[in-house]
């Protein structure tokens, strides 16, 4: 069946005409739902459940169960909130607390990162300290305060070995969970491609432990900035007018309003760090690498 | 033509892949076994086989052959317990069931890592990766993740890949397993196709008795547990040939009835 070249073309644009129909078949067509209602999709759900929460707050005062000066309503906080706001106190107790949670983060991340490759790289340190790693991280930070105020003094120093303490380990059992679990399937293929030692960790390993990392770096946050504000509440420095100090001194002069317009300040904080940072990274990597069904995301 | 890949193709196209200037992979008296003492796993015992240079061969068995395991062996992931195995046709890759693309690179990122690791310079690597991608036809999805691909367009990536390390000898474990009929079909005809036209060798390990006889120019049928070659089918029917034909239909059979009996002795 001896064919022309004529014939012999036809039968590879056939092919190729065969395969863009069935690519284009197979491939799923862009979402029909517009940016504005997508971003109301997601803004509405949360503002509902604040307004209910703020409403149950309300409804616990106004049954009279406590006295207004010790359980003040949303109404009374949030004026004080907007005043202490408006009068710089908030602002500037938040960039004392918030410098101080960047730095302990920051060093919790460096510290983290190298004790986590250190462990998934070399079998004999998993099996000394792959256990202590995890231990540490079920440790509860204000156990750590009395020996860091003893290494430490009152300082600085005592509140961010705390969050220090808090936080490695979380970025540490991130790493290392990352790595323990990348695809064995991936890690022949990148043997097949030629990566091997560092181009190994850097084109394979490391991008495949990614969305546990980034796990492992929220985790991270809630630990030290739960431990952060153990130290300011315990007056661990006096000198200096941050979030938590704020929260101790309300209580002392029995300034309730003050006190939960500091505690609205905390939680606020912990919301937009979690949602907008680590929220929004962990939805970037899972999205890119698969992991969620881009119908739902 | 300054690409490796179209050189490649434009230097072959004479002499197309029918002629055997000897062997490309040789397989002699190879033994593997896995774990020791009494729990030892015999993969396979006592094989011997030589793929051509430029040859198709199709490696066919029912489970627990050691098909896989022999390819990782030809790969250089592992090693023969007894025996040697040699490649003299150049460098091996292989090709994975389920393509075993990086998920978080784009199509063309993909391609381009198996180029990057090669040390292909930076101007060379454009041309090349747009060569591979015109070849398996997924130009318009160059910027695509992997996931948003069928397992068929996920495959075709993995064997512009697998094309990228200019390897010589191209061994598939399985790769069409899991795609529907109709992106098998097509696939078949690609890769038959690509191989006409560049001359590398492959060694393609399947289940599917229609699959080896589609496309191999011979093909070995294994045991199972252990894995030794028991028997060996020259296809000489013309190409193109489609999966549906009488004369692969009737080979496919003969060959069946064969494989049956081995798994019978099972039972």
């Amino acid at each position: 069946m001896a064919r022309t070249d004529l014939e012999r073309g036809t039968t590879a644009s056939r092919l190729e005409d065969e395969l863009a129909g069935l690519d284009a078949l197979e491939t799923p067509a862009p979402e029909p739902r517009g940016p504005l209602r997508r971003v109301w999709e997601s803004v509405w759900p949360p503002l509902a459940g604040g307004a209910l929460a703020l409403a149950v707050w309300q409804a616990v005062v106004l049954s009279g169960w406590k006295k207004p000066w010790v359980l003040p309503g949303p109404g009374a906080v949030f004026e004080r909130f907007f005043q202490d706001l408006g009068n710089g106190d908030l602002l500037e107790a938040s960039s004392i607390t918030m410098r101080r949670a960047v730095v302990g983060y920051g060093l919790a991340l460096i510290i983290g990162c190298a004790l986590g490759l250190a462990i998934a790289h070399f079998g004999l340190l998993r099996r000394a300290f792959g256990s202590l790693v995890t231990g540490l991280q079920t440790m509860p930070s204000i156990a750590w305060f009395p020996l860091a105020v003893l290494l430490f003094q009152l300082s600085e120093g005592a509140i961010l070995f705390v969050v220090v303490l808090g936080a490695a380990p979380a970025v540490a059992n991130g790493l290392i969970g990352g790595i323990d679990h990348v695809p064995p399937a991936l890690l022949r293929a990148g043997k097949v491609l030629g990566a091997s030692g560092l181009n190994a960790y850097r084109h394979v390993i490391l991008p495949a432990a990614l969305p546990s990392f980034v796990g492992g770096l929220k985790q991270a946050w809630a630990f030290a900035w739960r431990s952060l504000m153990a130290g300011e509440l315990l007056g661990v420095v006096t000198t200096q007018q941050s979030i938590g100090y704020r929260l101790q001194i309300s209580r002392d002069f029995s300034d309730a309003r003050g006190m939960i317009a500091a505690m609205v300040l905390i939680l606020l904080i912990g919301i937009v760090v979690d949602l907008f940072i680590f929220g929004k990274l962990d939805r970037v990597v899972r999205r890119r690498w698969g992991l969620i069904d881009p119908a739902t995301a | 033509m300054g690409t490796p890949i179209a050189s490649a193709l434009t230097a072959d196209v004479a002499t197309s892949g029918h002629h055997h200037k000897g062997w490309a992979v040789s397989v002699e008296s190879v033994s593997k076994f896995f774990g020791n003492g009494t729990s030892a796993v015999h993969a396979l015992e006592d094989v011997s086989l030589e793929v051509g240079m430029g040859e198709f061969v199709c490696l066919l068995g029912a489970s627990g052959c050691g098909k896989s395991t022999l390819l990782n062996l030809i790969a250089g992931l592992d090693r023969p317990t007894q025996g040697k195995v040699e490649v003299r046709g150049g460098r091996t890759t292989l090709m994975f069931q389920d393509g075993a693309l990086f998920p978080w690179l784009s199509v063309e990122k993909n391609i381009e890592l198996a180029l990057k690791l090669r040390k292909v310079e930076r101007h060379l690597r454009k041309e090349t990766l747009a060569a591979l991608l015109d070849m398996v036809n997924l130009k318009e999805f160059a910027k695509r993740h992997p996931h948003d691909l069928s397992g068929g367009m996920r495959q075709r990536v993995a064997l512009a890949r697998a094309l990228a390390q200019q390897a010589e000898v191209l061994l598939m474990d399985e790769p069409f397993g899991a795609l529907d009929a109709m992106s098998r079909d097509l696939l078949h005809e690609e890769l038959e196709g690509l191989w006409q036209n560049t001359g590398f060798t492959v060694l393609f390990v399947t289940h599917n008795v229609r699959e080896a006889v589609r496309l191999g120019d011979r093909v070995i049928m294994l045991s199972s547990r252990p894995g030794r070659v028991i028997a060996e089918f020259p296809v000489e029917i013309e190409r193109p040939r489609r999966t549906e034909s009488v004369e692969v239909g009737k080979l496919a059979g003969s060959i069946m009835t064969r494989l049956r009996e081995e798994v019978r002795r099972h039972g």
